[in-house]
């Protein structure tokens, strides 16, 4: 096959590639006009409607800066259960943006529950500085490039036979499409998994099963941040801490 | 003594209680009408009359529901009644009836102060045709408001009666000074001089002046008119554009014309014909403007004041303190003043400011006020001095550069200094009010951050061709080449089509012989002693090949070792073969002939030979 055509058509994958996945980081839009028209109106103290406005641009673009100002609007306007949700929505896309944890601090003293969440270990901290890193996005892209590096290099393989290099190609880029392959799918299935919620209505209580006729162990207030951890019909097992956990209808909280 | 003292202080205290319900004019609400009874195209003039209001609302006219109101005017006057005065506010409504019959006008209810008042009802014989006698018709009959309306009334205007037929309309400008400094305001007015009745003023050009900063003031609900001379006749002149110009060159310069498109009727034609069009322009005017003097060299020109207000003395050093800067113009141009700012300091970090600017439009001057909100954060603590701001701008009119200081003044900052978590500085610009991180927000870019890649379309489509390419290549390498490619039928024909693609790239006859004895050996199992003309001849016999051709195949070989071994004999060779086109041999194609041959020979044989 002529070389000059193999390499049009890398290039020209490589190309469709890389605008694919741009088109996803740069798909701002028209809700950027908005978003600046909102943090008009927040300026000028009309944080209803600066509200009103996020909420528009949040049916159709999810942004850590979105969230954080939603929030601040809530804590504003007196809806501080709703400003926490909108802070942990802000910090999933953005785990390591210390301005909201602060903000997450600030409206936590809103509420009766003190309850002191689990810290993540070492290793989870680590997974979750790459995840902040390496966004899924770029990573998909990668995943992309590699796996046509590994195609290069079986159709070198298949068309101009075996050498060393040529085999080496294929081994070594074969093992790099599966650890990132591998990688891409826990997050991809992390990414799903959404098990994070915020206890919304009052009076809920942790129950020791799944079910009204199981004991009550705890009363907790609206605020509070959840792990969720199973689902039983309408029945969420969650934890607060190592402490506290139980059973929960699940429309007594909201996922983030 | 201290009684009676006593005794006067308590009737004036309940004289001062008292006095506001003296003073308090009496409200009243009553309503006229203009008659009993009117014919369907005849209009009836309804009144409301509010006594003792100051700046009233229109009252409520919704339950009018069997008459259009076409027309609105409103009127103030003061009466002086036994040396007490009232103030009266007329709302005139010419309203049409929608139908004949007895027609009832509701009472209007108008509430002030928490307390309702009520109009008397009335009711009005509506008959076919006009009840009016010709001559007497009611109020102005349909026709299409104009911001004229309120003016000095037309119809009771001496021209109405002896409205010309000819169009006699005039446009002039007017501009306050024709010499002036450069940023110096101008008041610049259009005005109309009409003996036709105007029903509308447009626009029809640009009304932007190069050479000139303008603010125009706002298009009036409606015009007031005078009377006024023009080449020796009488006109009603209106004032219908006018605006603020700030010259920003020196030198001679022009205001163009600017054209107007104007609406005119005709009382002698029919009430609802479209107004007549006509056009008229403005005269251009040349003014002589001046380079302010030296001292006075990139200052804002006109009349300005302005101060320096903290939001509070004292303040925690954690938080947040708003200085506000305000510049008020009596004259001059507020939109393009830059407004005094502090500078940073070891003891304080001024943010950007938040500035507001807006300009008032009083009756021919063009004020205006901008106020910039300055966030303050805190290093330290103490009292921390703010030193005083200087305003400096030239006076055209009194020809001085005024430099204006605000008061210097100090803030009260107690408490510690927190450590900001991390270092996390924030954007300037990010500040909005004071307070904690709460009142901050996030500004910049956004994008949808779920819209991920990996749920595109595209991102599965190139997945899904490599995935199948590779399952492919894993086919070709396990199963194909394992199992497939080794099937004799397979092998045989493979080595035919690799002996035909050998045949096709000869170049030199002597390359023919090592790809025939190739064949012979993979064919038929010959050593490479045993390929010679005899073998060949005895195994092809064995498979009922014809003579021809194994005479042919058998002098292709032998010519093509020639050819390999003695090439100056190979042509001699070939040219004595059975079979050969001497033609052919001329021409020089002896190899492709004969390679053509072989090919053809090849293809017959090989089904043959197992």
């Amino acid at each position: 096959m002529n070389k000059r055509f193999i390499y049009i058509m890398v290039c020209l994958v490589l190309a469709v590639t890389v605008t694919g996945g741009a088109r996803v980081l740069v798909a701002a839009g028209g809700f950027q006009e908005r978003f600046n028209q909102a943090e008009q109106m927040y300026a000028e103290g009309k944080y209803a409607g600066a509200l009103a406005v996020y909420r528009d641009i949040e049916k159709s673009a999810a942004h850590w800066k979105l969230f954080y100002n939603m929030g601040n609007c809530y804590y504003k306007t007196g809806n501080f259960v709703r400003a926490k949700i909108y802070y942990l929505k802000a910090e999933r896309l953005n785990p390591f943006e210390p301005s909201i944890q602060k903000n997450i601090d600030i409206v936590d003293k809103q509420f009766s529950d003190k309850i002191e969440g689990e810290k993540p270990d070492f290793l989870t901290r680590v997974a979750l500085h790459i995840e902040s890193v390496i966004s899924l996005n770029v990573l998909s892209m990668v995943l992309l490039l590699v796996v046509i590096i590994l195609n290069i290099f079986i159709f070198l393989l298949l068309n101009k036979g075996k050498n060393r290099f040529r085999l080496y190609g294929v081994s070594f880029s074969l093992v790099i499409v599966l650890v990132i392959g591998g990688y891409h799918i826990y997050r991809t299935g992390k990414q799903g998994l959404r098990n994070t919620a915020v206890i919304v209505r009052a009076d809920s209580e942790l129950r020791s099963g799944p079910g009204e006729n199981n004991t009550v162990l705890f009363k907790v207030n609206p605020g509070l941040k959840v792990k969720i951890i199973e689902k039983s019909r309408s029945w969420v097992q969650v934890s607060a801490s190592s402490q506290v956990a139980g059973w929960v209808e699940e429309d007594r909280l909201e996922r983030i | 003594m201290k009684k009676r003292l006593y005794f006067i202080l308590l009737g004036f205290l309940v004289l001062l209680a008292v006095s506001p319900g003296l003073a308090a004019e009496d409200v009243e609400v009553n309503a006229v009408v203009s008659a009993n009874k009117i014919g369907v195209d005849d209009t009836l003039v309804y009144t409301v009359t509010l006594k003792g209001i100051n700046n009233p609302t229109q009252p409520d006219l919704s339950g009018f529901n069997d008459f259009r109101i076409t027309q609105t005017s409103q009127s103030t006057e003061f009466r002086f009644v036994n040396g007490v005065s009232s103030y009266y506010t007329n709302f005139i409504y010419y309203l049409m009836p929608a139908k004949t019959g007895t027609l009832t006008l509701p009472p209007v209810t108008y509430e002030y102060q928490g307390k309702e008042y009520k109009t008397q009802t009335f009711k009005v014989e509506v008959v076919q045709g006009s009840a009016s006698p010709p001559g007497q018709q009611t109020q102005p009959r349909r026709r299409v408001p104009s911001i004229f309306d309120d003016s000095d009334n037309f119809f009771n205007s001496p021209f109405r009666r002896s409205q010309p037929r000819e169009i006699d309309i005039q446009l002039k400008a007017e501009v306050s000074k024709r010499k002036a400094v450069k940023g110096e305001p101008l008041l610049y007015r259009v005005l109309l001089y009409a003996r036709n009745r105007v029903q509308s003023v447009n626009m029809a050009s640009n009304q932007s002046f190069p050479g000139f900063w303008q603010e125009w003031f706002p298009v009036p609900q409606s015009i007031n008119s005078k009377g006024g001379q023009l080449d020796g006749k009488t006109y009603q002149v209106y004032e219908i554009r006018k605006a603020v110009l700030f010259p920003t060159q020196a030198g001679s310069v022009t205001i163009p014309a600017i054209k107007f498109e104007l609406g005119l009727v005709d009382d002698g034609v029919s009430l609802f014909a479209d107004p007549r069009q006509v056009f008229r322009s403005t005269p251009d005017i040349t003014l002589q403007v001046a380079e302010p003097p030296p001292q006075a060299l990139g200052l804002p020109v006109g009349d300005f004041t302005f101060e320096v207000v903290p939001d509070k003395k004292e303040v925690d050093v954690n938080d947040i303190l708003t200085l506000r800067v305000k510049v008020t113009a009596r004259k001059g141009n507020i939109k393009t003043l830059e407004i005094p700012q502090f500078e940073n300091t070891d003891y304080y970090k001024i943010y950007p400011a938040k500035i507001t600017r807006d300009n008032g439009f009083d009756q021919n001057t063009l004020s205006g006020t901008a106020e910039a909100e300055l966030p303050v954060s805190f290093k330290k603590t103490g009292l921390i001095s703010f030193p005083a701001l200087e305003l400096k701008y030239f006076n055209p009119d009194a020809g001085i550069v005024v430099t204006h200081k605000s008061s210097a003044f100090s803030i009260k900052v107690a408490g510690v200094k927190e450590k900001q978590e991390g270092g996390v500085t924030y954007a300037q610009g990010e500040i909005i009010k004071k307070g904690e991180d709460i009142d901050f927000i996030k500004k910049g870019a956004i994008y949808h951050q779920e819209d991920y890649y990996y749920k595109t379309g595209l991102f599965n489509f190139l997945m899904a061709i490599f995935f199948i390419f590779n399952i492919l290549f894993l086919l070709k390498l396990y199963v194909f080449d394992r199992y497939v490619a080794r099937h004799p039928a397979l092998l045989k024909k493979k080595l035919l089509n690799r002996t035909i693609n050998r045949l096709n790239l000869v170049r030199d006859y002597g390359e023919i012989s090592p790809i025939l004895e190739d064949y012979l050996k993979e064919k038929a199992g010959l050593g490479l002693s045993e390929i010679n003309s005899h073998s060949i001849e005895a195994l092809f016999s064995k498979h009922q090949v014809n003579d021809i051709d194994i005479k042919i195949f058998i002098r292709i070989k032998s010519a093509s070792e020639l050819s390999r071994f003695a090439p100056q004999l190979a042509a001699g060779s070939a040219g004595a073969a059975p079979g050969g086109d001497t033609n052919d041999k001329e021409n020089g194609n002896t190899l492709a002939h004969d390679v053509k041959q072989l090919i053809e020979i090849l293809k017959r044989i090989d089904g043959r030979i197992k």
